[in-house]
């Protein structure tokens, strides 16, 4: 009976041993799973930085080559076979924006640097990287070798050269052609004050001389120095939009329309213009400028009138960020087919002998403005019944000269 | 002859445009205005006039203007420069300096009145608006004004 009961024990034992066997088995398999699968990622790391664009060095603390991978070998031209041992900065003649010892102590100190550094190729081609270096210790917390990633930024630095170069000549391509148009306007005075005063001499002393059919002449030559004289002056006007421009601040336009009609006074009288002023914004733009563009546009509705003007000006409630201002008239209008012809520089509907004098610049001059404030200017009309101007302009100003609030 | 107690009132300008000097000196003679009319052709020559150097030497044949007419754009040394120094020059910088020019530009007659510029005139581009602003500038500097020279020159007149 004990017997069988001992035999019996040992049985369990025995399978117990074996169950422990077998765990001890499966732990063992699961590791030898678990190593292989910790190996395979371990090699597709490293395949992976084989493959990486950045040109991947390590380094040991003698500055000798350890480790290569191909994106330094496509970068700098040099295999692995041939990089591998050779002091790093001697390969690539490294030329540094700060001396070697300062950036090494960094590294030593902070465990990383980074800065842009200039290499030159198998094909002594130079490059531009950008580098970052990191220390790795060993156990004992000496340092035991430098990584160094490398990316290759010769094309952005050319690139962004190109660009500083492109604007710093569209600045100075800018600032002559606003001189000039200055300069030009400014000088085209002089001999034309000197047709007028000097026509006016011959006028007033020598009128006797001249005799009634000659003084019809001199009478011409002075009204086409008074007509060159306005054309200069709205082109110097229309130059001065960039030339002379003012800051962006807030503005109500309801204010500016007073003082417009103020200095329209005598226009409205003649033509006994009737007004209608509705409801108008407030928005951020160059007020001396608001001005020229509300009188212009005021100044023509006065001028291209039919019977007595109905001149309506009002605003429309600002959506998205930006309000329209309507100037309507009731005046002889135009044919729609010229919308684009009206806002070019010295373009005119009008002949010469029309009643509707003018330079032509006025509506140019107010593309310019609304051109600087970020807006577009266009109209409506119908021939003989009346026009529409409608500016769109934007509440806040985000350009040059900005006053953005948050 | 508009007189002063040196003498006949003179008056400097400076204008490289020698229509402008012909322009001026007739509207002067026309607004009866009868004065010692001096004129240099840059900003240079002005200076050159006003503290006597190289052939303006002589007392006698160069005197000390009552007033400067001034152009802007002149060649060497432009009138800008020329007010600055003559502002500079403790010897002339009391000389009232009227600048005439055919700049209309605000910022520019800011920048005038600025320097110590006297005056700020566009030049007329009618001959009846030249004799004009000629006349008043001679009734305004020449018989309203008690003007610096005269002191400065009873000062260091000697005693009788």
């Amino acid at each position: 009976m004990a017997t069988l009961h001992k035999i019996n024990e040992r049985k369990g034992m025995k399978d117990k041993i074996t169950n422990l066997q077998q765990q001890i088995d499966d732990l063992e398999k699961n590791r030898a799973a678990h190593l292989e699968g910790s190996n395979r990622v371990l090699r597709q790391q490293v395949a992976l930085l084989e493959l990486a664009h950045d040109a991947i060095t390590v380094r040991d603390m003698s500055a000798k080559i350890t480790y290569w991978n191909g994106g330094a070998e496509k970068l700098y031209g040099w295999k692995k076979s041939e990089a591998i041992g050779k002091v790093i900065h001697k390969l690539l003649k490294t030329k540094y924006p700060i001396p070697l010892s300062d950036i090494e102590k960094t590294v030593l100190d902070k465990g990383e640097w980074q800065g842009e550094l200039i290499h030159f190729t198998r094909e002594k081609t130079p490059i531009v990287v950008e580098s970052r270096w990191g220390l790795q210790r060993d156990e004992s917390g000496a340092p035991m070798a430098i990584l160094e990633i490398n990316r290759d930024i010769t094309d952005r630095k050319i690139a962004e050269s190109l660009t500083k170069d492109y604007q710093g000549r569209l600045e100075k391509a800018n600032v002559e052609l606003r001189d000039f148009a200055f300069i030009a306007s400014h000088d085209l005075r002089e001999p034309l004050r000197k047709l007028t005063v000097f026509s006016s001499i011959l006028e007033g002393k020598f009128a006797e001389a001249l005799g009634e059919e000659g003084i019809v002449y001199v009478n011409k030559i002075q009204d086409a120095a008074v007509r060159m004289q306005e054309l200069i002056d709205s082109l110097l006007m229309y130059s001065r939009v960039t030339t002379k421009a003012e800051p962006f601040i807030w503005v109500d336009i309801g204010e500016v329309i007073k003082e417009v009609v103020l200095d329209l006074e005598v226009p409205i009288q003649e033509t006994g213009a009737v007004l209608e002023i509705g409801d108008l914004p407030r928005i951020q733009a160059d007020p001396s400028q608001i001005r020229q563009l509300l009188q212009n546009l005021i100044g023509n509705a006065l001028k291209f009138h039919r019977d007595t003007p109905h001149i309506k000006i009002y605003g429309e409630a600002c959506w998205e960020a930006s309000c329209k201002i309507f100037v309507q008239d009731d005046g002889i209008g135009f044919d729609e087919s010229y919308l684009d012809l009206i806002f070019q520089p010295f373009k005119r509907l009008h002949g010469k002998s029309s009643p509707y004098k003018g330079s032509g610049m006025g509506l140019a001059i107010c593309r310019k403005i609304v051109d600087r404030h970020n807006g577009t200017i266009t109209a409506h009309s119908v021939p003989g019944t009346g026009s529409t101007f409608v500016v769109t302009l934007p509440l806040k100003q985000c350009g040059e000269h900005e006053v953005c609030a948050a | 002859m508009t007189e002063n107690v040196y003498g006949p009132v003179v008056i400097l300008m400076a204008d490289d445009d020698l229509d402008d000097i012909k322009l001026v000196r007739e509207a002067l003679k026309d607004c009866g205005c009868e004065v010692d009319f001096r004129y240099v052709e840059d900003g240079e020559e002005a200076i050159d006039y006003l503290t006597r150097r190289g052939r303006y030497e002589n007392p006698e044949l160069s005197p000390r203007p009552s007033l400067v007419l001034l152009d802007l754009n002149m060649p060497k040394k432009d009138g800008i420069q020329t007010l600055q120094e003559i502002r500079n020059n403790p010897e002339i910088r009391t000389i009232p300096v009227v600048v005439l020019t055919t700049s209309r530009d605000r910022d520019l007659m800011l920048r005038i009145y600025r320097l110590g510029g006297s005056a700020f005139i566009t030049k007329p581009t009618i001959y009846k608006d030249m004799i004009k602003a000629m006349d008043r500038l001679c009734t305004f500097w020449f018989q309203t004004v008690s003007l610096p020279d005269q002191m400065e020159g009873q000062r260091t007149m000697p005693e009788a």
